[in-house]
């Protein structure tokens, strides 16, 4: 991380040679000793839980893997929205590299859930209606992925995801309520309005897997949308190189 | 029977926070690492007039 | 009008540039599959979790109340471990459960989760014994857990001031 910035800097005359930024190695920098505290207050400061021990630290990792995702999937959201609404690609390119990281974060907070399950409740998994429609929104972001990638035209390829996109909303609005709304085997919010019910290092160890994997999420947000920026450069690039062909073959006059 | 219980408890559960604290630093390193390997890639044959974020 | 981008010789030929457009006109079809599956999928995923959500499972009250019509039927089972009542079994372990104190006598075969105690709220999964019996077997043992979290050490005091007495056979090895 460090090397590429510094390359991006020495290069700076001539544009960066990579996704890199002073601004993403001040970040890079912050993320990485966020991290190193969360490690310090959820593996060691923190004390074991009363009733389920250790397993209890696999909570600093999930809760904030599971509240990024939803965050990557608004994100998506509403660049789809002002994508179909204004056409504007710079939004299309933040939905997608939101997709592609609350894709990874949602895939953290299915596995991270199943090694909590294993130990506390005794299965890895249960078609619970929490459990079933955080599979769904992984199958959703999935198949946003899969049809934004496919080779079509931009505008077509682009418009089907962004409809996908928009159907991230009330996935999530369900996978949050779903705990509320049915009976389920995963248990209700441990932080809501009406009070925590953690306290102490254990509230701090997770506040610091907040901080630390926000951090993570807004340096991966910037990089992937910055590839996906390259990318579409490159393709309208080639598409002008192909219509200057055309021209000096005369194809189109 | 509560003392087996804690026991178990105790050494049986480390395992599976380690495996998914590994699953959670080892997917970021190995996504960033990805993500910027491919911007550098990129970057090469994107013209620098169009990569400007520094 | 064919604006594929021509990266060597071969295009030249008019291979290349006849078989874009074609495989344009193909790939449209794979992009409305893997839309028409992530829909009938999440479709039937939907469908099948607010149906069976609603009844995810019972609580041991309900569970008698309506034990005529569940009679030897399937399904889940919720309650509290009744303290004083484990006992192990040659395959298993029996207790009773209960909710809003409604008992269910369980007998369970296999071995119970680690974390299975007095106290404890429990899923299981199984049938009534009989037509109208309020014994339930059960082969799945499902630990539920609240969103209550609490340091060991200061619980054991709380554990301690109320009971009056330090429970000695609490020896936790990892503390």
């Amino acid at each position: 991380m460090t090397t590429e910035t510094v390359g991006s800097v020495e290069a700076s005359a001539s544009g960066p040679t990579s996704t890199g930024s002073r601004t993403t190695m001040v970040l890079g920098i912050v993320t990485l000793i966020a991290l190193g505290v969360l490690v310090l207050f959820g593996l060691i400061l923190s004390p074991a839980d009363e009733s389920q021990g250790d397993s209890v630290r696999i909570m600093y990792v999930h809760v904030p893997s599971a509240i990024l995702s939803y965050a990557g999937c608004f994100l998506t959201a509403i660049g789809s929205a002002v994508f179909l609404w204004r056409k504007s690609q710079w939004w299309e390119l933040v939905a997608y590299a939101g997709a592609e990281v609350a894709a990874l974060f949602t895939a953290f907070t299915l596995i991270t859930g199943m090694l909590w399950g294993r130990p506390t409740w005794g299965v890895y998994w249960v078609w619970d209606a929490r459990l079933t429609s955080e599979a769904l929104l992984m199958l959703l972001l999935l198949g946003y992925l899969a049809v934004r990638r496919l080779a079509a035209d931009y505008e077509v390829r682009a418009k089907r995801a962004a409809i996908i996109g928009l159907l991230l909303v009330p996935n999530i609005v369900i996978v949050r309520q779903s705990v509320q709304w049915w009976r389920t085997l995963h248990q209700t919010p441990t932080l809501s309005l009406s009070g925590a019910e953690i306290q102490g290092l254990m509230l701090f160890s997770l506040f610091t897997g907040f901080v630390a994997i926000t951090l993570v999420f807004i340096w991966m947000v910037i990089h992937r949308f910055r590839v996906a920026w390259l990318e579409e450069q490159l393709e309208a690039e080639g598409l002008d190189t192909a219509i200057a062909e055309r021209r000096a073959e005369g194809v189109i006059s | 029977m509560s003392t087996t219980v804690d026991i178990a408890q105790a050494t049986g559960t480390w395992p599976f926070v380690a495996a998914a604290w590994a699953v959670v630093f080892g997917g970021m390193g190995v996504y960033a690492l990805v993500t910027v390997v491919r911007g550098r890639r990129l970057s090469k044959q994107v013209p620098p007039e169009k990569r400007r974020w520094s | 009008m064919e604006l594929t981008p021509r990266t060597g010789p071969e295009s030249e030929d008019g291979v290349a540039a006849s078989a874009a457009p074609r495989k344009k006109r193909r790939m449209s079809r794979p992009a409305i599959a893997v839309l028409v599956a992530v829909i009938a999928v999440g479709g039937y995923v939907v469908v099948q979790a607010l149906g069976s959500a609603t009844t995810f499972y019972r609580n041991a009250d309900e569970a008698v109340a309506q034990r005529e019509s569940l009679g030897v039927k399937r399904f889940r089972l919720q309650g509290t471990v009744v303290p004083g009542t484990i006992v192990q079994t040659g395959d298993g372990v029996t207790f009773e459960i209960a909710y809003n104190g409604v008992p269910i006598t369980i007998q369970h075969v296999g071995d119970p989760p680690e974390m299975f105690k007095e106290n404890q709220a429990v899923l299981l999964e199984g049938h009534f014994v009989a037509d109208g019996s309020t014994t339930y077997d059960s082969d799945l043992m499902i630990v539920k857990h609240s969103e209550v979290y609490k340091a060991e050490e200061s619980d054991r005091l709380n554990q301690a001031e109320m009971n009056g007495n330090v429970p000695v056979t609490s020896v936790r090895s990892g503390s």
